[in-house]
């Protein structure tokens, strides 16, 4: 094949899994901040994984299991260059307003969800890597148990308990929210 | 029978999961920018290609360097046995010949190998 037409055929399968790049390193890495240099980051190492690709596994389970190294890759160099994150949630390139195409519900309960949002995106971004890349690619990308543990490399057993401890860590940590701003409401009200 | 408020506690357990849930699922939207997917195709032959020049050329001096030896190496051996070679029997002669056959191989090698380093 020519240098052109395999460029061609790159360019496309870039095109076909651009969007859920994006999606799964925005939502890994909490940020839109750099999503860009990320997404490259993966296709290159895509590439350069090719020739060794036998067709074993789909390309999709291939990317994830990129994007969550590349993710994984930008968090140690966050916390080596010790920079605050800019949290999706608080992210003006992507406002909240953006994320509720629900244009049915009342104004109050759109504030109520988007506030929500914001905290499960904050809680989200407290779990351990693993736990957040089990759901993310469970949740957000409805991968199966099996797909989520391939992408991984861990045994489907493993995929089940992440995900099974981080919707209880999320649980946990939204419930004690929900407490502690009750009790500051009583306060305030008295 | 459960008391309410255990039942309560549960209820709104179950509410939260849910909102949970249904917030994970929420995918963001994302903005891809235009022109992302022929901008990474197009940066990636050009690390490829650079990569095999490197290499071509890095073997290539390599094998040059062995063949030089070689060759070097082959002539003293030839020079050492032309004595024997005169003197007696067809093994020698064959070693010479052997020799001399290696001799003629490595250096049209050299020879064809130089033009296509440029």
């Amino acid at each position: 094949m020519t240098t052109n037409a395999t460029n061609a055929v790159f360019e496309q399968l870039v095109q076909q899994h651009q969007a859920m790049v994006f999606r799964t390193l925005t939502r890994l890495t909490g940020s839109t901040d750099r999503v860009e240099d990320l997404a490259q980051d993966v296709f290159l190492r895509l590439y350069r994984a090719l020739p060794g690709f036998r067709g074993e596994a789909l390309v999709s389970t291939y990317l994830y299991r990129i994007a969550v190294n590349v993710a994984q890759d930008e968090w140690k160099r966050r916390r080596r260059e010790d920079r605050p994150l800019v949290s999706i949630s608080e992210d003006p390139e992507w406002p909240l307003e953006e994320r509720l195409p629900d244009p049915a519900r009342n104004a109050e309960e759109q504030m109520a969800q988007r506030e929500f949002a914001q905290v499960v995106e904050q809680e989200l971004q407290r779990l351990s890597s693993v736990e957040r890349s089990v759901l993310v690619l469970y949740h957000q990308e409805e991968r199966s148990y099996e797909q989520i543990a391939e992408a991984l490399r861990m045994p489907i057993g493993t995929v089940r308990t992440h995900l099974h401890r981080g919707r209880k860590k999320l649980r946990e940590a939204l419930a004690a929210r929900q407490v502690e701003s009750r009790r500051l409401v009583c306060n305030q009200s008295r | 029978m459960q008391p309410e408020p255990m039942k309560q506690a549960e209820e709104q357990m179950r509410e939260l999961d849910a909102r949970i849930v249904e917030a994970l699922e929420r995918a963001p939207r994302v903005i891809v920018p235009e022109g992302f997917a022929a901008r990474v195709a197009a940066r990636v032959p050009a690390q490829r290609v650079s990569v095999y020049r490197r290499t071509r050329i890095k073997a290539s001096r390599y094998g040059m360097g062995a063949a030089v030896a070689g060759l070097i190496v082959l002539a003293i051996v030839m020079l050492t046995l032309a004595p024997r070679v005169q003197d007696n029997g067809a093994f020698w002669k064959a070693m010479e010949w052997t020799f001399c056959a290696q001799f003629c191989v490595l250096a049209a090698w050299l020879g064809l190998g130089r033009r296509g380093v440029e």
